[in-house]
């Protein structure tokens, strides 16, 4: 009975520690993205594009602390190319079966951790998503013209087998009030 | 009794790795090496200095070298560069698809490639946030008629992809995790200015403490990065980019 209630202790102190990494942030991802990042300063800096932000707000312990992995195919996707067994693990902005044909390579643009963003610029084009990953009623296509530019909130919600992404685009003001708390990639802190 | 006691054994084991883990600050990110704490300017140039995010790195002291200066670069196994040379003056670096002298399996052939892969990407992407160079490039035809080029040439000189089973029994201690040795050589034209020889094997604390519930790959990728970070601030210390901290 001692040796059993030792045990409990043991393990209460085992969960205790684990939350405190939790809490700490080890397990939460370092925000990092491929293409240049343009002038913060500037709204935009080449007129000839369209500026993207995907951005992330806190972090739904229960939906993952793991990053939002961004993938495109233009210009801008220069990082690693979709490996797609890793569909399931992580979720995936810009990976879905009705834009992924294995001869369209498609390559990471970025990862958002917590709390940060991510932005590039890029020509004119019809960026598509779908707005709760897998659920193939919601795809939903971004025209992106020159000079504008557009602003992505997503996180993550858990589901029952794997967590799920969701982007919404959401208009100017909520996003420069969100970009507030947020930080930029870690490459590029000051 | 004795199956009490093993899983009193086990408990107590998780709860102290839990804890170190926690007290080491479980990221890779974290730059104060071995020799953080030791005064500066031992050598020629500064140890310590402070990166734009506020992270205090240590290079190392730096010794003369066969024509250059070799450096106790805490994050490498070994580093040297030439009397002259401080990564500035170049409007561009190119850096080589990576090359593999590893011995591996035939079932690490797919990740070995994703290393070679990734390495040269994920340089690129640490060196451009650095702005060191003017343009960074990985392919030979992307660089300019007459610019001044350095050029990056990785070796993988170890490799091994790793097993989740034995990071589930002795991951914290190393055991199952990816394994990865690169030595790094930059010309300019056909004189060496610079060399390394960095090692990386499961770094992240997350890939001690939860490995063997994540795949080889992600480990293998955050290894890339960790030696990605350490030779980008090395070289953005050199290149006068990072203020020297006392």
């Amino acid at each position: 009975m001692k040796m059993l209630a030792r045990t409990w202790s043991a393990l209460g102190i085992s969960t205790s520690a684990l939350t405190l990494l939790l809490a700490a942030g080890c397990v939460t991802s370092p925000t990092l993205q491929y293409p240049p990042f343009p002038d913060q300063t500037k709204r935009i800096e080449d007129p000839a594009k369209a500026r993207v932000y995907v951005m992330r707000g806190g972090v739904n312990v229960f939906g993952g602390t793991g990053p939002v992995v961004v993938y495109g195919t233009d210009w801008a996707a220069t990082g690693p190319v979709f490996d797609p067994s890793q569909k399931v693990v992580v979720p995936l902005m810009g990976v879905f079966p009705d834009n992924y044909r294995k001869s369209n390579e498609r390559r990471r643009i970025g990862e958002v951790g917590a709390y940060s963003y991510i932005c590039w610029e890029t020509p004119p084009q019809l960026l598509s998503f779908q707005r709760v990953e897998g659920d193939t009623n919601t795809t939903y296509s971004v025209d992106m013209k020159a000079g504008n530019v557009y602003f992505l909130r997503a996180s993550r919600r858990p589901g029952w087998v794997a967590n799920k992404l969701i982007i919404e685009e959401i208009p100017e003001p909520e996003a420069l009030s969100l970009l507030k708390d947020c930080k930029p990639p870690n490459s590029y802190r000051k | 009794m004795k199956t009490k006691n093993l899983l009193e054994n086990k408990v107590r084991t998780l709860c102290l790795i839990a804890l170190a883990a926690s007290l080491a600050g479980c990221a890779t990110t974290d730059q104060n090496g071995p020799s953080a704490g030791t005064a500066a300017n031992a050598g020629h140039f500064p140890v310590r200095y402070q990166a734009t995010d506020g992270r205090i790195i240590s290079i190392g002291k730096s010794s003369t070298a066969k024509d250059g200066w070799a450096f106790k670069e805490p994050h490498m196994d070994e580093c040297w560069i030439a009397g002259d040379f401080t990564f500035n003056g170049y409007d561009t670096l190119y850096i080589a698809p990576t090359l593999s002298t590893a011995k591996f399996q035939n079932d690490e052939t797919h990740p070995h490639e994703l290393a070679k892969q990734n390495l040269p990407i994920e340089l690129k992407r640490e060196l451009d946030a650095k702005g060191i160079f003017g343009k960074i490039v990985l392919s030979e035809s992307e660089i300019a008629p007459g610019a001044h080029v350095l050029k990056l040439e990785n070796t993988i000189t170890e490799y091994s992809k790793g097993g989740g089973a034995a990071r589930y029994w002795v991951g914290v201690y190393g055991g199952g995790q990816p394994v990865l040795r690169v030595l790094g050589k930059i010309t300019d034209g056909d004189k060496t200015v610079c060399a390394f020889n960095m090692r990386r094997s499961g770094v992240s604390g997350g890939a001690r403490v939860f490995g063997a519930y994540m795949k080889d790959e992600d480990i293998q990728i955050e290894d890339i990065r960790s030696l990605a970070l350490d030779f980008g601030d090395f070289a953005a210390a050199i290149a006068g980019k990072y203020p020297a901290k006392n």
